[in-house]
């Protein structure tokens, strides 16, 4: 698995018809996995600062949005080009968050990925019957 | 070309950005050329020129351990080659996984670079899954205003 190579991929733009700011938004990479305690998922967002960055959960709806940091692209031509900057927006609707321990919710962030855990709420969880010998 | 500058709002900065960035995306012949397209490559790279005539390379690489980027510069060329790995938190690969869409793996590109920058004076950084490289223009390669003897 680690040595595999990168596979190419372009970056998607969001075409969501209810941004109300101008400009391009981007639909960030995520990968999501469950485990038996919690939901987790991480989210590339490069070049997004922490204080830049919101997690929020609207009726069952996670929405993940970054905006990028302009400052470092101050007073710079450029000349060549393989991607273009934007802020980062991501909707994902909930399975159902009677599911989940949605007061437990935590996010952090390190070098540009998003990490976001849903930890699932105590009848949610999986449980194995134990079968008893009759 | 023009030389940009974003000041103003700071949606005004985006869409300047976006646009000269777009610009390029789709006719890449306005800027340098690299040969072929490698516009789906990890990590994306973009290439800038900043006032004082340098270079300023960065990429995005959200994930990379930053012990684990390697940035070489030879004359005339740069070459960034690291490994992105899963979160630690991400647990054994291939387990009740919804969405995949993220790569991992190892990743190496190289860059061709113009003669006159000075690689010595060259610096690095990673930040926010932003690979940013500077490179100053060489000292002998900047004008010079010869002023006439009367």
């Amino acid at each position: 698995m680690t040595t595999q190579e990168i596979a190419p991929k372009e970056k998607q733009e969001a075409t969501e018809a209810q941004q109300t700011k101008a400009g391009r938004y981007y639909v960030p990479d995520v990968d999501i996995r469950e485990d038996e305690q919690a939901l987790w998922l991480w989210a590339d967002i490069p070049g997004v600062k922490q204080e830049n960055i919101a997690v929020d959960l609207d009726h069952g709806v996670l929405t993940l949005r970054g905006d990028v940091t302009l400052e470092d692209y101050e007073s710079l031509t450029p000349v060549y080009t393989e991607y273009n900057v934007g802020n980062f927006v991501r909707r994902f609707t909930l399975p159902s968050t009677s599911h989940l321990d949605v007061e437990g919710i935590s996010a952090r962030v390190s070098n540009g990925v998003l990490e976001v855990r849903l930890p699932k709420s105590e009848k949610a969880r999986q449980r194995r019957i134990p079968v008893k010998a009759a | 070309m023009a030389l940009v500058s974003w000041r103003g709002g700071s949606l005004d900065d985006l869409l300047h950005l976006q646009g000269a960035l777009g610009k390029l995306l789709e006719n890449p012949t306005l800027g340098w050329n690299m040969g072929p397209s490698s516009a789906s490559v990890f990590p994306p790279i973009d290439v800038f020129a900043d006032a004082e005539g340098g270079l300023v390379v960065r990429a995005e690489a959200p994930g990379v351990d930053p012990e684990k980027l390697d940035i070489q510069i030879e004359p005339g060329r740069l070459t960034l080659s690291g490994e992105r790995l899963p979160s630690e938190t991400a647990g054994a690969p291939g387990n009740g996984y919804h969405r995949r869409e993220r790569r991992f793996g190892r990743f190496s590109r190289s860059v061709q670079l113009p003669r006159d920058l000075d690689p010595s004076r060259a610096d690095a950084s990673y930040k926010d899954g932003m690979v940013t490289i500077r490179l100053p223009k060489a000292e002998e390669a900047k004008p010079r205003r010869i002023s006439i003897a009367s």
